[in-house]
């Protein structure tokens, strides 16, 4: 169940919601926690009691880490062990025994396998908030929590379990904590951080995707260079959209709970470099990787050889998080590379350059290396072939004034960062009602109108793709 | 004040929310006109622990959602008005928009210019057994016509996109005429007819918005056929007569592709369309001949003109792509594989087979593997 079907806008939201505003004081951590539960034994029926079972042991482990316990270190190794060791056995046995398979046979040991292990939806997000509130403990950033049903709030809480965003344990643990009402601001703001999430993910993204899934189906030895390059642009819309709009609906869920989860995009396509594009782009998992991983390998603190390997590191577990394949790797040190250029050399010229330059060149090596993402690499290079080719120039794929419209508008709100200025009207208009009661009128109708138009198309067409939910 | 309007945005949110679920309750099944085209529901399913754990109970339940709620055919028809108004997008597979408001098959206008489906060895062994099939109902006094309908893509062709505007001289469709003639098989094309019928015809004998012929249109090919058919017999059998006429916007499936479209509004708005009131003049011991027709779906209108039962054997049956049985007498379908198709042919007084130009892939759709025991059942009669 995605936040994007009509399964749960019809059904398990309003249900929810209803039953959640309904019950008072811990009573809701339970509704959270028992439709969460329901949530993910829905896309996941068995993983729901692998996933229970791993929190039980996670949680009292956790609580061996406090400072003056004895064997903290033994406990928190073991805790480690068991949470990335399940994560590499689900989610990358099958890609090593393949890849060790094709070795051998290279050598002479002939091939070999297992049975297919089966992906549980979401582990790559749960696993790293697990670890991370592991690690929070560990180091005394913050006590464990008192009680079970605390902590699966945080594990579990549906917002976030199954595409993020990646909320590390320091973010929310106060929240959590000291779970209580929200403001009745906050669940408006949320209705509307909902809506507009639904609209990017549905009006936008899928109009996108349906572009892009059009152009793949073109065998790539006959891809002209306009559609190779309409294909790939398309693509990177749709990524954004996809995954800007769902961590935007999770974010707007969390406010209508009562719980504030840290943002996830802040207009990457804008930044001005592929070091400023890791601050703007999935930025909890860039978060992440810099609180538990950059940092403890030394940060910037070494030497410059040392910097750019740890960078590279973190590229590439970073590009072999989102998936048990090669070109996710590739993509991930292509990533790496131009960072550590951008520190080398590059960002310092960069600076001299025109912003507009700045922003051409990061949009640039992005799509580029959407590329390597979107495909496996000899596929990519054979695409990247035709992107520079001059061959075959006229696009050949039908462009409806639709997909038009949908790439204008997606350019616009791609683009066109409103200023801090902006921003504070546009939020007071949305969110804070009790500054501008008159403004959230005269915003709404544009809501409920977006709101209509995604379930008009969520109804009409059958094409309602999600890419991060397989990672 | 604050407070209440933002309990009030909140729940409305939510309300707005369920109001699909809220229709379901609401609506009556009689309030909504179904859609048109391949929008399928889905069944319900019992919940068990298997169908939990592999997921296919869960995702039924999602289709339930999305395909079976009722303010379903109104919202898509919503959303394509829109869609139609705002973008020029339609919503349909197989629709090529041609010029001056003519929508055509995409598929048949793709099989008049560029592409051959038509396998012609085979195509081949099959005409020459044809042209066996004619020799021996002719022997036995039986009717037999081969009839080539001319696809909307064809009669129309110059209303084609230019990018489909080539005539192939080796399309499907003259590749089929060319092997008919070689075998010296009796056939009517019907293109020149209509050409000639068209150029003074004040009412549509093809619609912009359909696929096909219009009623009014298949009624020169049912009256030629029928006094063709009677001329065989000796002037034995009863006559089809025009008892009325009517003018109206189109009805049916003379707008089918508009149909199709699922729009809010209508495309072709104009009142010329033709509507005749058939009768019969009835004979003194008329002969009614069982007649067997094979076809596509361009016989449709034939079939349903509704005096045929009176002038046809109530056992005539039409073979809808030789796959499906629509009986004259009553609206009951069974497939072609339940019949015994040697019996049938022995016992009809007259074989029609009738497609139209730029539709032969596959053709003719399986019969070609029973018409030796077709030949076979008649040699022996």
């Amino acid at each position: 169940m995605i936040f994007s079907s009509l399964y749960f806008l019809c059904i398990f939201l309003p249900l929810f919601l209803l039953i959640f505003y309904l019950s008072r004081g811990d009573l809701r951590k339970w509704v959270i926690v028992l439709f969460s539960a329901f949530f993910y034994a829905w896309g996941a029926p068995v993983f729901i009691f692998f996933l229970l079972a791993s929190s039980i042991i996670d949680f009292f482990l956790a609580k061996q880490f406090e400072p003056g316990v004895n064997n903290r270190k033994t406990f928190l190794g073991l805790s480690i062990v068991l949470n990335v060791g399940l994560l590499a056995y689900f989610k990358y046995a099958n890609f090593f025994v393949d890849n060790f398979s094709i070795l051998s046979d290279a050598v002479g040991f002939g091939t070999f396998s297992i049975e297919e292990v089966i992906l549980p939806i979401g582990i790559s997000f749960f696993t790293f908030q697990k670890i991370s509130y592991a690690l929070d403990v560990y180091y005394g950033r913050n006590k464990p929590l008192d009680s079970f049903l605390d902590y699966l709030l945080y594990i579990m809480m549906f917002p976030q379990l199954i595409a993020g965003p990646i909320v590390r344990f320091n973010d929310v643990s106060e929240q959590i904590r000291n779970y209580r009402e929200n403001k009745l601001n906050d669940k408006v703001e949320g209705v509307y951080r909902f809506i507009i999430g639904l609209g990017k993910k549905v009006l936008l993204a899928n109009t996108f995707a349906e572009v892009a899934e059009t152009i793949n189906r073109i065998p790539i030895d006959n891809l002209p260079l306009a559609d190779s390059w309409l294909g790939i642009l398309a693509y990177t819309f749709q990524i954004y959209y996809d995954f800007a709009g769902y961590s935007d609906m999770a974010i707007g869920l969390g406010l209508m709970l009562g719980i504030r989860f840290p943002e996830n995009f802040n207009f990457p396509y804008l930044s001005r470099s592929i070091t400023e594009f890791w601050q703007r782009w999935h930025m909890t998992l860039g978060a992440w990787m810099r609180d538990y991983l950059y940092i403890p390998l030394g940060g910037n603190r070494v030497s410059k050889t040392r910097v750019y390997f740890n960078l590279l590191i973190v590229f590439l577990i970073s590009g072999f998080w989102h998936g048990a394949a090669w070109n996710f790797v590739i993509w991930g040190l292509f990533h790496g590379f131009f960072l550590m250029i951008e520190r080398a050399w590059l960002g310092k010229l960069l600076k001299k350059l025109p912003s507009i330059i700045q922003i051409l060149y990061t949009f640039f090596v992005v799509v580029i290396s959407w590329v390597f993402f979107s495909m496996e690499f000899s596929d990519a290079i054979a695409y990247l072939g035709k992107m520079f080719s001059f061959g075959k120039i006229p696009l050949y794929t039908k462009v409806s004034n639709k997909v038009v419209f949908t790439f204008a508008l997606g350019i616009l709100f791609a683009f066109l960062a409103p200023k801090q200025k902006q921003l504070n009207f546009f939020n007071s208009a949305i969110g804070r009602i009790s500054l501008k009661p008159s403004l959230s009128l005269l915003t709404y109708p544009v809501f409920i109108l977006i709101l209509v138009l995604s379930f008009m198309v969520l109804m009409t067409s059958d094409f309602n793709p999600f890419i991060y939910y397989r990672f | 004040m604050r407070q209440s309007l933002a309990y009030i945005l909140v729940f409305s949110f939510i309300l707005l929310l369920s109001a699909p679920l809220v229709f379901e309750l609401w609506l009556d099944k009689g309030d909504i006109k179904p859609l048109k085209g391949t929008f399928r529901k889905a069944k319900p399913m019992k919940l068990n622990w298997d169908n939990w754990v592999n997921k296919e109970w869960q995702q039924r339940q999602e289709e339930i959602v999305k395909k079976n709620l009722k303010i379903k055919p109104s919202v898509v028809r919503l959303q394509h008005e829109m869609d139609y108004q705002l973008f020029d997008v339609y919503h349909m597979g197989d629709l090529l928009v041609g010029k001056d408001g003519y929508y055509f098959s995409w598929g048949w206008a793709d099989k008049r210019c560029c592409v051959n489906t038509l396998d012609q060895d085979s195509t081949r062994i099959f005409v020459k057994k044809l042209k066996k099939l004619s020799n021996l109902y002719r022997k036995k006094g039986k009717y037999m016509r081969v009839i080539i309908v001319p696809s909307k893509e064809e009669i129309f062709s110059d209303k084609l996109p230019d990018e489909y505007a080539y005539d192939n001289p080796d399309n499907d469709y003259r590749r089929y005429k060319k092997l008919l003639d070689e075998y010296k098989v009796e056939y009517w094309d019907l293109l020149e007819f209509y050409r000639g019928i068209m150029d003074t015809a004040s009412h549509p004998i093809y619609s912009p918005t359909s696929v096909h012929w219009t009623k009014y249109g298949t009624s020169f090919t049912i009256f030629k056929l029928l006094d063709d058919m009677d001329a065989f017999f000796g002037n034995r059998m009863n006559q089809l007569t025009v008892e009325g006429r009517k003018l109206s916007q189109f009805v049916h499936k003379d707008g089918d592709t508009e149909a199709t479209l699922n729009l809010l509004s209508r495309i072709d708005t104009s009142s010329n369309f033709m509507y005749l009131d058939y009768g019969v003049k009835r004979k003194e011991n008329a002969f009614r001949p069982k007649v067997i027709t094979i076809g596509d779906s361009y016989y449709g209108n034939i079939r349903e003109c509704e005096m045929l039962p009176e002038i046809y054997a109530d056992h005539s049956k039409f073979l809808y792509y030789y796959s499906k049985v629509h009986l004259i007498h009553n609206n009951k379908t069974k497939r072609v594989k339940d019949l015994n198709i040697e019996n049938e042919f022995k016992k009809a007084d007259a074989f029609i087979l009738l497609n139209s130009s730029h539709n032969l892939k596959n053709f003719p759709f399986g019969f070609q593997y029973d018409i030796d025991k077709v030949i076979k059942a008649l040699e022996s009669q």
